[in-house]
């Protein structure tokens, strides 16, 4: 095994672990998870020395299963869509080193995608952070129902939106790591104590099964983009499911619902990093708030500060009632609008982003409502907390196109089913990007 | 958007660069957020949630003390700037 060459060519990794014993199953872990005995930064120099004391839970449900690798690139805190946010240096897409990844698990998805070896990477979605690099890797990535996993031990980004989830490249390794992970767990109260299925038993027959396609969901799309996912989508119907055209007009406020809660909830969860209590310190200079202006203001990265800012303004008084009360209001309708989609179809198909893999020169020149746009079609999957898969459908130009995959909350047996027969069918997933 | 209120609201020290920078930027992102002007929300519950979640309480109890390094701690005190 290679890796660090790998790393070398496309920066997957923050943390490289020195001497990785054989294993039949690798893991890799993105760096706002905290391990026990690897350094964990969340991307940000904030947190360039931090060295958690403990294990986050799915870090100790793991343990024992398989060989950690590392801990893998991403945005920032998870701001971003292109990895292009990263402190430690830029994650470059396997498939054209010149082009993004996909973020903000860009590392996760390259380890998965160009390492060899079976390898399962601990990813987070917060507003697309799992189906986006999936998507551009052309690898499996399961962002779970909300609450599934626990989250204990996460870098906050968002608590109402935060997720932790699988990718693979083959979707069997990613049901199995599923199975090990899920369950309750006291320390998050927000975690699920209901039963669950064996995720490894999730397969068979998809003849009967209703999918929904959205048409609001291929507006602004690639055409190149839209023509593998629909081949996706009449493999599914040459396979006997049902394919129905279906409407979530709501889809254009779910950009400015997302980034309104996302960064309301981001910039008080930041306020902790002040330079007291872990990561970079400064000269103790000044009073209290000069100290922590000075800290926060060389720690954070651009993207970071101006995250804050919104955030914290859409909280202000004054603007509180305009911003967020009113995003947490449009949350409730999308919520009621996926649910009632699911009153009638099993899933709903579309495209995972409306974009192949940008090269870094074309995000250079993207101001950051165009790239925050971007995420047009996962935000609202999101905002609803169901559970989505994005699939290995293809390549255009020899880039990866991604087929999303979406159903009712906890329903993660009906995914699995389905993308258990497209890996059948297909053998995208089996392609490993030559380095 | 006042950027530097909001900044010091946030405890960040911003260049003038920076601050001349977000206000455009964020302008535009605050622009793009109109299109919540459009639906009507009255008599909506906002969802903090994407679903009912109860409150679950688990007893208080300590688990134990764990050792972060800091160059500012001393025993098991943070030293803060000097404030008299």
């Amino acid at each position: 095994m290679k890796l660090k060459r790998l790393n070398e060519k496309t920066n997957a990794f923050i943390t490289l672990k020195e001497e990785v014993e054989e294993a039949e199953l690798y893991f890799s872990i993105k760096d706002n998870i905290c391990t026990k005995d690897m350094r964990t930064t969340a991307g940000s120099k904030m947190l360039y020395n931090y060295h958690p004391p403990f294990d986050a839970t799915v870090v100790e449900r793991i343990r024992g299963k398989g060989e950690i690798l590392g801990k893998t690139s991403m945005d920032s805190w998870g701001f971003g869509t292109f990895g292009t946010n990263c402190d430690f240096g830029t994650p470059r897409n396997p498939w054209d080193l010149g082009r993004s990844p996909g973020g903000s698990s860009s590392g996760a998805a390259i380890v998965a995608s160009a390492l060899k070896e079976r390898n399962v990477a601990l990813a987070e979605s917060t507003g697309g952070s799992i189906s986006c690099p999936a998507s551009f890797c052309n690898v499996f990535g399961l962002t779970p129902t909300y609450g599934l996993v626990s989250r204990w031990g996460l870098i906050s980004y968002a608590d109402s939106l935060d997720k932790i989830g699988l990718m693979a490249r083959d979707l069997k390794d990613i049901a199995l790591v599923m199975n090990y992970i899920v369950g309750g767990d006291e320390r998050d109260p927000t975690s699920y104590q209901g039963r669950v299925p064996d995720y490894t038993r999730c397969f068979g027959e998809i003849r009967g099964l209703k999918v929904g396609v959205p048409k609001e969901y291929f507006e602004h799309v690639e055409e190149e983009v839209k023509e593998k996912v629909m081949d996706g989508i009449s493999l599914l119907d040459s396979l006997g499911a049902e394919i129905r055209e279906v409407s979530l007009k709501l889809t254009k406020y779910a950009l400015a619902s997302y980034y309104i809660i996302a960064l309301s909830e981001a910039s008080t969860n930041l306020a902790r990093f002040c330079g007291l209590k872990y990561g970079l310190s400064a000269e103790m200079k000044g009073e209290f708030n000069e100290y922590f202006s000075k800290v926060r203001g060389s720690g954070f990265n651009q993207e970071s500060k101006r995250r804050i800012i919104l955030g914290t303004f859409a909280r202000m008084a004054g603007y509180r009632g305009r911003y967020y009360l009113k995003a947490l209001k449009v949350r409730r309708l999308i919520i009621n609008e996926f649910k009632e989609i699911f009153s009638r179809c099993d899933l709903i198909a579309a495209p995972t982003m409306p974009i192949l893999p940008p090269k870094f020169e074309e995000i250079e020149e993207l101001e950051p409502i165009q790239v925050y746009a971007m995420d047009q079609l996962t935000v609202g999957p999101n905002l609803a907390g169901i559970p989505m898969l994005s699939v290995p459908i293809g390549f255009s130009r020899g880039l990866p196109v991604g087929l999303h995959l979406m159903a009712d909350h906890f329903r993660e047996d009906l995914l699995f089913r389905v993308g258990r027969a497209i890996q059948e069918h297909t053998n995208y997933w089996r392609k490993v990007p030559e380095l | 958007m006042d950027v530097e209120k909001v900044a010091r609201i946030a405890r960040l020290k911003l260049s003038e660069e920076e601050k001349e920078l977000f206000s455009r930027q964020l302008k535009e992102v605050l622009k793009a957020f109109e299109v919540l002007d459009e639906l009507n929300v009255e008599g909506v519950e906002p969802a903090m949630h994407p679903y009912e979640i109860r409150n679950r309480f688990r007893k208080d109890k300590a688990r134990g003390w764990r050792e972060i390094k800091m160059p500012n701690k001393e025993g098991e005190f943070y030293r803060g700037p000097r404030v008299v």
